[in-house]
């Protein structure tokens, strides 16, 4: 347990983080998307309404470093349990890209990022064991990688150099 | 004689722990009608009781305290009848059964010891007057003066401050609209000074009340101002005169700001007169109070005050009178609406309460207000630069075993309500609240709490441990988040305590000169905590307002309306049926004046050695009835009946 300094706020991160995904400040911290989450019921370290109460204290370096908006499985289920409308799932969306824009995404996911790039998998495909199963090889033809390559180098990833 | 024994369930309640079937069965066995049943107090248990009204010479109520029901059983039972406490004194007090069972067994018999020697005490007609008091002129106060007034009641306010308006005269606005709250109590000030049947006496304290329901009497003292109030037309002149050296803490400002010693109580006093203050003055006329000093000429000499006065209204040479003007009223019915207090910071030493910047509640209400020192701009009070950062400490003395334990309920909603205000008018200052519970039910609150949150203001769950002057004047705040589980620090040019809202004692005080009760927490006590919240244990005294119990306005003037509408049907009846329980065999009488002198209440006056008691005045106590040596007293419940009921008791 370390102590929150208050005084290290940057407003910044709340306005972005309300503009990009919604209502925080309506968040009365009852722990309701908590209880559901099934990241958080399987036991990982992922408190939602911490993270959420940070955001509301404007403390953006405690933010940064925080893990969870990268475990997060896009299931919905807070959405629908919030009883205040604040949509938990996109504030976690809209902290991923805070993150990575200051480049304090979880190293893995550029890994993944490239991995995408490069193959159009998340995964370098190992279509040998494939073959031993009789089964058919999974290969992206030229035209479809070239569109994702375009899709993302669209994208912000080009802009902060990921790929 | 048959004897009829009833005997309630209340439920579980009684028959939980009280063998009710055995109590039946060995009373029956000795040849009494016995009946239970589950709620005595219930319109079918009437219809039980009444069938067996001819039958029986009287009953036996075994249930409840008399306090609760013994008024709606004699309205039926017309019959003796003695209630017996089997719930209050056998079931709730005692586990064991066995034991509870035995003891109310014990009760009832001294009960059916007691029935043959019960009387009916006699009656007589007394007439009431038609006026009453209302002490204290909050909005409360004022409230239900004018709804009193609107009934075709005569009445007194009693303020003792020099202005009436209360506390909200104090404020900018109030919650949970967040109207203006001056509008909201001037339009009632013009009302009440408007009524011709509302008589305003302010600057007045209440002395002593005697008298008795319907009739009561207070001594009234009015205290010095020496200024002619029929002159003085409040336009302040006498204040320029008084110079800066007469200055102390304004009552007003709640000490954020001075007042002189000639001072008008508030810019919207009413009404707007001066007030000299004897102990704040300096004596810069070198007249002192209560002298005169003649001319040369023959004229008198007159001190700053005195001559700045235009319209001559200020005297000096009055001599200093401490008690003041002592004048008294007679009213049917008295309402106290005497309000609360805040702690004062002081209290708490974990906080450097000595320090400008930490304020209290009503402190922060007086920089918000615009008639405040700041003219209502938000100013550090001790560098008068605007803050970046305020912090407000909630349950201050409230929820707190070593002050109060009760919750001051308003504390919340006015803490929300300041940060609002501050953050509405200046969004770039940091507002923190730390907070032990939100408590903001009612209408509206909950929708005010939630826009609190959405301005932005930062509400923390968690005590504040400590509170560091910083050699910058600023102030380090040690708390505590459970929402991140975290230790918080940061620093704050302002600190906002929300002390507790309590009742002072020299209100208190006034309410014992009428034998109220006090309640565990120091507020004056009501009847019943849910079906008589504003009566009291005294017929014809009631409260309204903060008196009572820490309450917001909405609360208050509802309750001050309900007590108006109690009071006029008390008095509404013009007359009022006395019980005399106690009654001197002057034949007996020996003439040794025991009694006289024993009577707590007065009530007991001689003439030729003839005592006599005044039903009026006598509450029944039995204390003459215990000292007469031949006992000459009696009583119709309290005496004999109750001699019987102990015998009964060892038998
Ligand atoms: C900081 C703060 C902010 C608040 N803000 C709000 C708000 O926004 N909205 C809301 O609904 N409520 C608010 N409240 C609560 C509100 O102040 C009370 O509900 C209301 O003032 C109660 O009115 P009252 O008439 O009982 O008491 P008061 O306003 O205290 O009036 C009592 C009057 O009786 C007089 N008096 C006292 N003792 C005697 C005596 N012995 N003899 C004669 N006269 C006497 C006093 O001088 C005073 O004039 C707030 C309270 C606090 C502490
Ligand atoms: S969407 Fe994400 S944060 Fe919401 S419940 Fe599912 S996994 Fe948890
Ligand atoms: S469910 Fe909604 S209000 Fe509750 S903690 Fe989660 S985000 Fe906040
Ligand atoms: S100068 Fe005289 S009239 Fe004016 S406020 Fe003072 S006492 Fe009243």
């Amino acid at each position: 347990m370390r102590t929150l300094n208050l005084d290290m706020k940057n407003p910044g991160l709340k306005e972005e983080i309300e503009n990009d995904g919604g209502y925080i400040t309506g968040c009365i911290q009852c722990g309701a998307c908590m209880s559901i989450c099934p990241v958080a019921i399987s036991g990982f370290e992922f408190p939602n309404k911490r993270l959420f109460k940070l955001i509301i204290l404007e403390l953006e370096r405690e933010v940064l470093e925080h893990r969870s908006p990268w475990i997060c499985i896009s299931c919905q289920r807070c959405v629908h349990v919030c009883p205040r409308n604040v949509n938990p799932h996109s504030i976690y969306f809209a902290l991923r890209r805070y993150q990575s824009k200051q480049f304090r995404h979880p190293r893995i996911f550029e890994d993944i990022v490239r991995s995408i790039y490069q193959y159009g998998f998340v995964i370098e495909p190992d279509n040998s064991k494939r073959r031993e199963l009789n089964l058919p090889d999974i290969k992206l033809g030229k035209e479809e990688l070239d569109e994702i390559r375009m899709l993302m180098e669209d994208s912000r990833l080009r802009i902060l150099g990921i790929i | 004689m048959k004897k009829g024994i009833f005997i309630c369930h209340c439920g579980t309640n009684i028959s939980e722990r009280v063998n009710v079937e055995h109590l039946k069965s060995v009373l029956e066995s000795e040849g009494y009608l016995v009946r239970d049943h589950l709620f005595l107090c219930s319109q079918d248990a009437k219809q039980l009781i009444l069938n067996f009204q001819d039958e029986v010479d009287g009953f036996v109520i075994a249930a409840c305290s008399s306090e609760n029901h013994e008024n709606y059983f004699s309205s039926f039972i017309r019959k003796p009848f003695v209630i017996i406490n089997l719930r209050e004194q056998c079931s709730w007090p005692h586990a064991d059964r066995k034991h509870a069972t035995k003891k109310a067994e014990d009760l009832i018999r001294a009960g059916i010891n007691k029935l043959p020697y019960i009387k009916k005490p006699k009656t007589v007609k007394t007439k009431m007057e038609e006026s009453v008091a209302v002490i204290g002129g909050g909005i409360a106060g004022i409230t239900a003066s004018i709804e009193l007034a609107k009934l075709g009641y005569r009445v007194y306010i009693i303020e003792k401050s020099p202005s009436i308006g209360g506390k909200l005269l104090k404020f900018d606005k109030i919650y949970p609209l967040n109207d203006c709250a001056s509008c909201v109590i001037s339009s009632l000030i013009s009302e009440v000074s408007a009524a011709e049947n509302i008589q305003i006496h302010v600057y007045t304290e209440v002395e002593e009340v005697s008298g008795y329901p319907g009739n009561f009497r207070l001594r009234l003292r009015r205290k010095q101002t020496y200024v002619d109030w029929e002159k003085c037309t409040g336009c302040g002149k006498c204040i320029d005169a008084c110079p800066d050296r007469a200055k102390v803490p304004s009552e007003f400002d709640d000490g954020l700001t001075f007042r002189k010693a000639m001072y008008i109580y508030s810019p919207f006093a009413y009404p707007k007169k001066a007030v000299h203050d004897p102990e704040a003055c300096v004596n810069c006329g070198k007249k002192k109070i209560g002298t005169r000093r003649m001319l040369r000429s023959g004229k008198e000499y007159q001190t700053p005050c005195e001559k700045a006065c235009p319209t001559g209204a200020i005297d000096r040479s009055k001599n200093w009178n401490p008690e003041g003007e002592i004048f008294e009223i007679r009213a049917g019915s008295i309402l106290l609406a005497m309000g609360y207090e805040v702690m004062s910071k002081n209290s708490f030493p974990e906080f450097p309460s000595h320090l400008p910047n930490v304020v209290t509640g009503i402190q922060m209400e007086r920089i918000l207000s615009p008639t405040g020192p700041t003219g209502g701009e938000l100013l550090v009070p001790e560098t008068l630069r605007k803050p970046e950062a305020i912090s407000f400490i909630s349950c201050v003395g409230s929820r707190d075993e070593r002050y109060h334990t009760y919750c001051s309920k308003v504390c919340c909603m006015y803490m929300l309500k300041q940060a609002r205000l501050i953050k509405e008018r200046n969004p770039e200052i940091d507002v923190f609240i730390h907070y032990i519970d939100i408590r903001a039910p009612g209408r509206d609150l909950e929708e005010y709490y939630t826009l609190a949150r959405k301005l932005g203001i930062k509400i923390l769950r968690g005590r504040v441990g400590n509170v560091e002057p910083l050699n910058n004047g600023k102030l380090r705040i040690l708390g505590f988040d459970s929402d991140t589980g975290d230790p918080v620090e940061y620093t704050a040019d302002m600190v906002v305590l929300a002390t507790a809202v309590e009742l002072r004692e020299s209100e208190r005080d006034v309410a014992r000169k009428m034998k109220l009760d006090i309640d565990s927490s120091g507020f004056v006590k009501e009847k019943h905590p849910k079906l008589q919240t504003f009566e009291t244990s005294i017929d014809g005294i009631y409260l309204a307002g903060c008196v009572q119990g820490p309450k917001d306005v909405t609360e208050t003037v509802l309750q001050a309306k309900s007590a108006a509408l109690s009071v006029s049907s008390f008095l509404g009846k013009g007359e009022r049926e006395i019980n005399i329980e106690t009654f001197i065999d002057v034949e007996k009488c020996t003439g040794c004046g025991m009694c006289i002198i024993s009577c707590p209440f007065r009530a007991i006056t001689a003439e030729n050695d003839i005592p006599e008691i005044n039903p009026i005045s006598c509450r029944n106590c039995g204390i003459c009835y215990s000292v007469c040596p031949v006992k000459a007293v009696d009583m119709a419940t309290h005496g004999k009946a109750i001699e019987k009921e102990l015998e009964g008791l060892k038998a």
